[in-house]
């Protein structure tokens, strides 16, 4: 096995370019998985956690942009206010050894549709910024996962950063697993809240192939609000609304049995995490008013 | 670029001895391995290594139930580095082993009969070389039907897994009048329980090396739970004499039953025998789900008739546990689970039949409870069914029902000594319950779901269940059950030493602090010495079934008396004294208190040694009706489980366990709290998390992403009472501490649980499926919007256009 | 652990089929695993060509002339048949025996 460290991001492009078959790696949590349970023998693997360029964030002009290689650890710290769900995501992944290890840029690498960084990049509809010796380009998340653990990165490209708009109002992430702690999602939902521009905007994690928006429950929360003029008000939006907006992400669910947990406790479970996200993050918008 | 680095490999291994200045016996002593484990200094036998070693790898059998037509060995005999591939043609002695019936294969030969069964062995210089030697051997499988489960197997026209069929044992235990006894039970009521495959998940994986010495001989270092039992069966196997297969117990890292079958013993044997170098095998955690038995599954139908006031009349009941494939310690696991299946009450009219059957889903044996931890959930859950029908405090129909001393078992056994259920129960009664789920911000940690932020509260109820349960500590049936210590009184440089060799497996329980707190108290000596445990010395039986302490602690007690008596003897002719009145204390003799001699003169250069067995009373078999004194004696715990959960999601808090235990006699009270949170954590596993799904014979979860064992935000602090009620015929009075957490743990969660939400919850793990009343199984119609009343609101879309 | 399987007799029977019968050898062998398992005691396979009958001495031994009449119409070559008594069976109780106390 071919070990490769490069110390920036140019040599580690020029690096991937001369090697399209080294496979990147960043904390190694899931890399380091696969290899242990022989799923993979990578002929040449490319450390990535030595390329400063990758561990650095920064803001630009209403959205941030953060490296790929920012742990979840640093966006609990760094990034808590400027992408709450994000932060809030990235508390419910692993255990602290993960978090200190684990990345956005390795989850969006491995586009496991239980990623726990997903949903709240779907929900702010993040962009993620591929780049070769060739240059760079930028997909919307949605379109650069492509299916269960499939994703658009070309042979020749690494994961340089995600972009995402700076929170402008309340988000949330809840996710439900068998154990308390340390577990994989058997299904999560992501949401926020943007108040300025009067749109609500969610996704479903772990009930699908890849995570999943939920349009027609956005469209009828924002209906509420705009109709009962809550935005402004800051009222409350009642149970029933919550309610429908909880069965409107159900329809949207579209999982499966597994180990894990059933499809129709999947489906159940997502219908009250979006019910009570919605709850919590409209209670906070409440509360900022006073 | 970088290189794989060279370190130096030693050219010996095994562990040394222990030496260390422990306390007397009921004082809380820190074992000596504790702080080497935190720190990672600690060598498990997987850290072995050795100069010119080679690395033994298993091929394992895809497929769960097939015949072998062939296998073509040759692309792995040529491959650069490899140097042996070995199949059941090479096993040198007896190709089947078994520690009640050799009926596994070391090898399979025609037939497998379950997913991961060994088939060919590899040794190679590296591990990867050993991995794809493996890959590149072809086997010609044909699949056969799949027997995948017990009931399955036991109805007619089943294939048949073994020449004698299905059923492994049945035990029928007919006690008293049941038939009659159903005219005065006034209030009967009946419940259907199962229970799922638990795995061990010891920390420490499968491991041994084995070095060959030049002599057709064979060392083995390895982890394990009973050094003789192997070492026989490694005798068998490899076709030798038992002086020429010699084991010595290197670094455990957990057991639980997990380890007292064989797994890798005999194939890195062969492989070492075969190259002549030391091989090791080491296995990883999902090979090692495959290589040890689990937790039998087992259905369970009960029947309880009592008189209107909740005194049992009759209990029928019939168990059936699924064995697997191979027979492993099945028979015995049946028999604790029919003994024990009425709890610890006095129940003067019983049916009882408990079967196991062979199938093709993974082997079960030996784990933690031992068949008892099955039943326990079925008759505590009956109680409480009961009590609810009576409408009676669940504690008061325990009460009303306690076993005491000289209840009879429904096997005709009388209880000899206390049998303390009702203090049990009315410990737990007398503690405080924790504070409820207050109002307010309470941090998620503590909260259902926990950092994953399901609920700030929402539909989080509170509940409290109880349960109590039992098992005999030590082998029953009529085996000769025993233990051997060896132990020597000696002068050094450093003044006297006591060293204690006995074969007891050190398997995390602290035995090696309590033969060393023993040898202490009763020889007066500050410093002992604990040998690594081997087969130079006579068997100690296996460290499980709750015995050890009893047993080889025991064995150790009976060596000091021996060289006591022997050493005041010679202080008896040497300075006149009276033998009777004769002690020791701080490394000296004296008399009444008055110092006689110093250990240091009296001994001089001639060390004491006594090498005594130690066996408990006689047992004796069950007849035909399941009648005979078939255990030695028994154990008792019970707990209070208080748990929140989450209805709407079917998450849960565990919020408090608490539980009071008598273990007769506390000797290392720090090791028994341990002994006691550890069996309590186990317990919780299993009544919510830990379960191997195992589909058409297939293990679904093979790994730790998928087989959940508790976190520490799964598990709460236990409040412990400990009770040392004094076993009349145990050394110090001790019982057995390790198993009856385990025991009655799961089904006071699953009471708890069935307060909360008013399920009935007949199946353990209770999956959060269960919780919320979503059956396991294929996905109902999905719910349409609108489809919980709120229909007339619409979309705004359909609202506009309205 | 060990529990009430103490057997006092095993007997490992071993089949060499004969290439010329009129069954094929597989065939000869599986007609012994059947016999054995009809034949009343515990019957296990010890290898490809070999099956161990556990049990007491006299239904072992009454099952192990039924295999080996069953190997021999089957048309199998040789049958070996061993013996052995288990060392630890003598110190075995009744079943259903009590402790001295009455
Ligand atoms: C015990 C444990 C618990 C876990 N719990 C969770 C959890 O709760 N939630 C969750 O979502 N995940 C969890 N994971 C999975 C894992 O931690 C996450 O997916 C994490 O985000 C992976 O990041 P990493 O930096 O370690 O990725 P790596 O393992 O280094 O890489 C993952 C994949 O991404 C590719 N990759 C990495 N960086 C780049 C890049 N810059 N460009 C292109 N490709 C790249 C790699 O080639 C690889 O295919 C857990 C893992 C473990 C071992």
């Amino acid at each position: 096995m071919e070990f490769l460290r490069p110390p920036s991001l140019h040599e580690a492009l020029e690096a991937k370019a001369a090697h399209p078959e080294a496979v990147p790696i960043s904390g190694g949590t899931d890399l380091m998985v696969e290899i242990n349970f022989d799923r993979g023998r990578p002929e040449t693997v490319l450390d990535l956690s030595r390329v400063p360029e990758l561990a650095e964030w920064e803001r630009e002009n209403g959205h941030v942009r953060v490296g790929a290689g920012v742990t979840y650890e640093r966006i609990i710290a760094e990034l808590g206010e400027a992408l709450p769900g994000l932060a809030m995501a990235s508390r419910t992944v692993g255990s602290p050894q993960i978090r200190n290890r684990g990345t956005v840029g390795g989850n969006l690498g491995t586009s496991s549709p239980a990623g726990d960084g997903l949903p709240p990049l779907y929900a702010s509809e993040a962009e993620v910024e591929l780049s070769s010796t060739g240059g760079t380009r930028r997909v919307p998340v949605s379109e650069f996962v492509t299916g269960p653990k499939r994703n658009a990165l070309r042979p020749d490209e690494l994961i340089s950063a995600f972009r995402m708009p700076r929170a402008t109002g309340p988000q949330q992430y809840a996710k439900v697993g068998t154990r308390n702690a340390m577990v994989i999602a058997v299904c999560s939902f992501g949401l926020a809240l943007c108040p300025e521009r009067g749109r609500v905007e969610a996704c479903i994690g772990s009930a699908g192939p890849t995570p999943i928006r939920t349009p027609e429950a956005e469209r009828f929360v924002e209906g509420v609000m705009e109709e009962g003029g809550l935005w402004e008000t800051r009222g409350p939006i009642g149970d029933a609304a919550l309610r429908r907006f909880g069965e409107m992400v159900q329809a949207a669910a579209r999982p499966i049995d597994d180990v894990r947990g059933t499809a129709a406790y999947r489906v159940h479970a997502i219908g009250v995490l979006a019910r009570r996200s919605l709850g919590w993050a409209w209670d906070e918008y409440r509360r900022g008013g006073e | 670029m970088t290189r794989a680095q060279t370190t130096p490999t030693p050219t010996r291994v095994g562990p040394g001895p222990t030496t260390f200045s422990p306390g007397g016996i009921g004082e809380s002593v820190r074992r000596p391995d504790g702080v080497p484990k935190v720190t990672g200094e600690f060598e498990f036998s997987s850290d072995m290594r050795l100069d010119g070693m080679l690395w033994g790898a298993t091929l394992r059998s895809p497929h769960p139930s097939a015949r072998i037509w062939s296998m073509d060995l040759s692309r792995a005999e040529a491959m650069p580095g490899v140097r042996a591939v070995l199949t059941h043609e090479d096993v040198p002695g007896r190709k089947v082993y078994g520690m009640e019936t050799p009926d596994q294969p070391v090898l399979a030969w025609d037939r497998v009969r379950y997913q991961g069964e060994p088939v060919a062995l590899v040794a190679a210089d590296h591990p990867e070389t050993a991995k794809r030697a493996l890959g590149s051997i072809r086997v010609d499988y044909e699949v056969l039907d799949v027997v995948s489960s017990a009931e399955e197997a036991l109805a007619e026209g089943a294939p048949e897994l073994h020449p004698s069929g299905n059923l492994l044992r049945h035990v029928r235990i007919r006690h008293g009048d049941a038939e009659a006894a159903e005219a005065r039970a006034e209030v009967v009521v009946r419940g259907e329980y199962e229970i799922g495959m638990q795995d061990q998940a010891f920390l420490g994986p499968e491991s041994g090396l084995a070095v060959p010495d030049g002599r057709g001989g064979v060392d083995l270092y390895v982890a394990t739970q009973w050094l003789h039992v192997d070492q026989d069966q490694l005798a068998e196997s490899l076709g030798l004499p038992h002086d020429m297969v010699r084991l010595t117990l290197s670094g455990v890292g957990g057991a639980f039953g997990g380890r007292e079958d064989l797994s890798m013993q005999v194939h890195a044997c062969m492989l070492a025998l075969h190259t002549e170098r030391p091989v090791k095998i080491v296995y990883d955690r999902e090979e090692s789900f495959y290589g040890h038995v689990h937790r039998h599954p087992c259905k369970m139908r009960y029947e309880h008739g009592a008189t209107r006031s909740g005194e049992l009349v009759y209990v029928r009941a019939s168990l059936v546990l699924d064995g697997g494939a191979y027979a492993s310690s099945s028979t015995a696991v049946v028999a604790n689970a029919a003994r024990f299946a009425c709890g610890p009450y006095r129940v003067p009219n019983a049916v009882l039949d408990a079967y196991v059957a062979y199938t093709n889903n993974p082997p079960c044996g030996a784990m933690r409870g031992f068949g008892a931890v099955q039943t326990c959930f079925g008759y505590e859950s009956q109680m409480d069914k009961l009590a609810e029908k009576l409408g009676m405090d669940p504690i008061e129909l325990r009460l009303r029902n306690a076993m005491k001393e000289g209840t009879r078992l429904p096997t005709g056994q009388k209880i000899e000594g206390p049998a303390p259920v009702a203090e049990l129960l009315e410990k737990l009664r007398e503690m405080p319950l924790p504070e409820g789920p207050g109002g307010g911000t309470r941090d998620l940690r503590e909260l259902p779901g926990g950092v994953s932020n399901t609920t700030h509260g929402e539909g989080v109820v509170r509940g409290v269940g109880y349960a109590v349960g039992f098992k005999n500590v030590g082998f029953s049936e009529g085996f000769d059950d025993y233990s051997t210590a060896r132990v020597r009184l000696s002068v050094t440089d450093d003044g006297p030493l006591v060293e204690v060799h006995t074969a007891a497996a050190e398997v995390g329980q602290g035995l090696v602090t309590v033969e060393a707190q023993i040898a202490r108290t009763e020889l007066g000596v500050e410093k002992v010495s604990v040998l690594p445990a081997d087969t130079r010395v006579g068997s100690s039986g296996s460290s499980s079934a709750s015995r050890q302490t009893y047993m080889t602690g025991g064995a150790v007690k009976l060596a000091c008396e021996a060289i006591r008596r022997r050493l005041f003897e010679t202080v008896a002719e040497r300075h006149g004294e009276d033998p009777e009145g004769l002690a020791l204390e701080n490394g000296s003799v004296v008399s009444d208190g008055r110092f006689v001699v110093a250990l240091d003169e009296i001994l001089g250069a001639e060390p004491i040694e006594e090498t005594v067995v130690h066996r408990h009373v006689e047992t004796f078999p069950l007849d035909e009706d399941g009648q005979g004194d078939a255990d030695v004696t028994y154990a008792f715990s019970a707990h209070r489980a208080v748990v929140d959960v989450d209805v709407e999601l079917g998450l849960v808090r565990v919020v408090e366990l608490a539980t009071a235990q008598d273990v007769g006699k506390a000797l290392n009270p720090q090791a028994v709290e341990g002994q006691i949170e550890g069996g309590t954590a186990q317990g919780l596993g299993l009544a919510l998390l830990e379960e191997i799904q195992v589909r058409d014979g297939r293990v679904l979860n093979a790994s730790f992403t998928d087989y959940l064992l508790p976190t520490i935000l799964d598990m709460p602090p236990v409040r412990t009472e400990i009770l040392e009620l004094a076993d009349p015929g145990a050394p110090y009075g001790l019982r057995g501490v390790g198993e009856p957490p385990n025991i009655s743990t799961p089904p006071a969660v699953v009471a708890a649980l069935r307060d909360a939400t008013g399920r009935e919850l007949p199946r353990m793990p209770v999956r959060p499926e269960a919780l919320v009343g979503i059956a396991d199984g294929p996905p109902r119609r999905r719910p349409q919007p609108g489809s919980a009343g709120y229909g007339t609101l619409g979309s705004l879309e359909e609202r506009r256009d309205q | 652990m060990p529990g009430h399987n103490r057997d006092e007799l095993t007997a490992e029977l071993k089949i060499t089929p004969s290439p010329r019968a009129e069954q094929p050898p597989q065939a000869q062998v599986e007609a012994v695993m059947r016999a054995a398992g009809e034949a009343g005691p515990a019957a296990h396979e010890a290898g490809p060509d070999s099956v161990v009958l556990s049990g007491g001495r006299e239904e072992v031994l009454d099952a192990a002339r039924r295999v080996t009449e069953a190997a021999l119409d089957a048309g199998a070559k040789t049958v070996e048949v061993r013996v052995e008594a288990q060392e630890e069976s003598g110190r075995f109780g009744e079943a259903g025996g009590r402790r001295g106390s009455p």
